[in-house]
């Protein structure tokens, strides 16, 4: 690498300048990635808490389906469901944290709090189970929209610490180390071009007095 | 002395039918389950429970629905197959004005249907789903069904299939909004059988509504309703505020055991001899409370629902 270089000052110059700048973004960068791993295990900890009270209400949901078909009957509870079909808007819009773009979900959460006047099955002809199922699973879908923006910003924040680690990586043991290098060699070159200059005026100078001297 | 006459004439005329079809009936009680045969069945697996089945008088339907269903969805059809059989059975043999009677208990199976086709229809489920789920008792009627199942593509066309009914203006009416037509339906069931029946009907059905009423009031009031919204869904001319079922002890009872209550009183009429309709709906329900015992024992155990709250929404 080090003979595709100019061996000139001005070169020098220039990249003395260009490993000033690596350092300070290397330092920069390794600030950026110990940022980032801090806000990763920010966000870790809520997913962690999401991911349990996510189970939780999978559970809850799941066990007051079950008693509702078992006291109402399958087809009870499945043509309750179907009784008033709904699409869930999700509005999905980003944020930035530490430089990284995650997104931000929200939902019209109306849907999934229907009263039971409003989902569509009669209430005469039905009973509490089938509404603790439909609330449970309105919980539930509220949830998993939550879970699925921390899991996201998490999976998202996961590679941007791996760019940032590996750019870290390539500063310090590649990049810095090389330009360090190719400086070193033109500094001695530079040397070695004065040791040349004074030793070729030395001659010239011998040279000179000999002839004076004849 | 004519009025006498005329009081001593209907007397006679209620009373027809009754003394053969309860003598028929009462012959069928003792293939209902007993208490032991569920403290036997509570500690069975799901396995242990479909193979006791099997040897009941399930056997034939379970037997018949093998071939297209398997585990806990064949015992549930089979279950559901099994009560339309009896009611089947029980309704063709039936005479007179017990047979009357019968078909306005019936008659709640009848509003059922029309609401399982509505929402099938509405839902787009398949049709062999739709009939699965019918409990028919009346071979008339279940042609009926089956044609507006299999030729009505859709909800409207379903809705204007059922014309001829008495019930056809609130399906008119209400086509825009399942619930209230659901609602609707059920309110002219009530008001019409508690109009036709007889004392012990319209006793059984008046208590079953009272409840149903309080029922629906908590569920209305937990949902944050006021109470002249919870209004509209409740079931009138039944007394609903005036007199509140009371506990001996006359603390206000929580509804769900007032319907346990009032379900083990009349399915103890079953026992009764007596020449009214008493002992034949004692058995319709015990039936149908059979069933739902048997589904949620299954169910529960299928799911692994607590053994305690299986026990606790059973009715032995």
């Amino acid at each position: 690498m080090a003979k595709d270089i100019k061996p000139t000052r001005s070169e020098l110059l220039k990249l003395r300048r260009k490993i000033k700048l690596a350092k300070s973004g290397h330092s920069l960068l390794q600030r950026k990635r110990d940022g980032l791993i801090r806000e990763f295990f920010k966000v870790f900890e809520k997913a962690k808490e999401m991911k349990s009270e996510l189970n939780q209400n999978f559970k809850k949901a799941t066990d007051s389906i079950n008693l509702a078909r078992a006291i109402e009957g399958t087809f009870s509870v499945k043509s309750a469901a179907l009784g008033r079909v709904s699409e869930l808007n999700l509005n999905v819009n980003s944020k930035m944290v530490m430089g990284v773009r995650v997104p931000e979900i929200d939902s019209d959460s109306s849907v999934l709090e229907w009263k039971f006047n409003e989902r569509g099955y009669g209430v005469i002809g039905t009973s509490a189970y089938i509404d603790d199922a439909a609330k449970s699973y309105g919980t539930l879908i509220k949830n998993i929209i939550i879970a699925a923006e921390i899991e996201t910003t998490l999976k998202k924040l996961l590679m941007e610490i791996g760019k940032t680690k590996r750019r870290v990586n390539a500063l310090e043991f590649n990049i810095i180390p090389a330009m360090e290098l190719d400086a070193k060699f033109i500094q001695l070159r530079l040397e070695e071009m004065e040791r040349e200059d004074t030793f070729r005026l030395k001659r010239f100078k011998r040279k000179q007095e000999k002839a004076q001297a004849v | 002395m004519n009025l006498q006459k005329i009081y001593l004439n209907n007397l006679s005329e209620n009373r027809r039918g009754f003394a053969y079809t309860n003598t028929r009936v009462r012959a069928m009680k003792h293939e209902l389950l007993t208490e032991n045969d569920y403290q036997k069945l509570l500690k069975m697996s799901v396995n242990e429970l479909t193979r006791y089945l099997g040897e009941t008088t399930y056997r034939k339907e379970i037997s018949e629905l093998a071939l297209k269903y398997s585990g806990v969805v064949l015992i549930e059809y089979g279950l559901n197959k099994n009560l339309e059989n009896t009611f089947k059975k029980i309704y063709s043999f039936s005479m007179k004005n017990a047979r009357h009677q019968i078909g306005l208990y019936l008659k709640k199976w009848e509003i059922f249907n029309v609401k399982t086709i509505l929402r099938g229809k509405l839902t787009k489920t398949s049709k062999s789903e739709i009939l699965n789920n019918l409990i028919v008792f009346d071979e008339h009627l279940k042609q009926f069904f089956e044609n507006i199942v299999e030729n009505a593509s859709d909800f409207d066309e379903a809705v204007l299939m059922l014309k001829n009914e008495p019930y056809y203006e609130i399906l008119r009416s209400n086509q825009e909004n399942l619930g209230v037509l659901e609602d609707e339906l059920d309110k002219y069931y009530y008001e019409f059988v508690v109009q036709e029946s007889q004392p012990e009907l319209k006793k059984y059905m008046s208590d079953e509504v009272k409840i149903l009423n309080q029922l629906n009031k908590i569920r209305a009031k937990n949902e944050g309703f006021e109470d002249e919204e919870i209004e509209k869904y409740l079931i009138k001319g039944f007394d609903n505020n005036k007199k509140k079922i009371k506990s001996k002890e006359s603390e206000p009872e929580n509804p769900l055991s007032l319907r346990k209550k009032l379900l083990k009183t009349a399915i103890r009429k079953v026992h009764i001899f007596k020449r009214t309709f008493a002992p034949v709906l004692g058995y319709f329900l015990a039936k149908e409370n059979e069933v739902r015992n048997l589904r949620l024992i299954i169910r529960g155990k299928h799911n692994n629902i607590d053994s305690e709250i299986i026990e606790q929404h059973l009715v032995i």
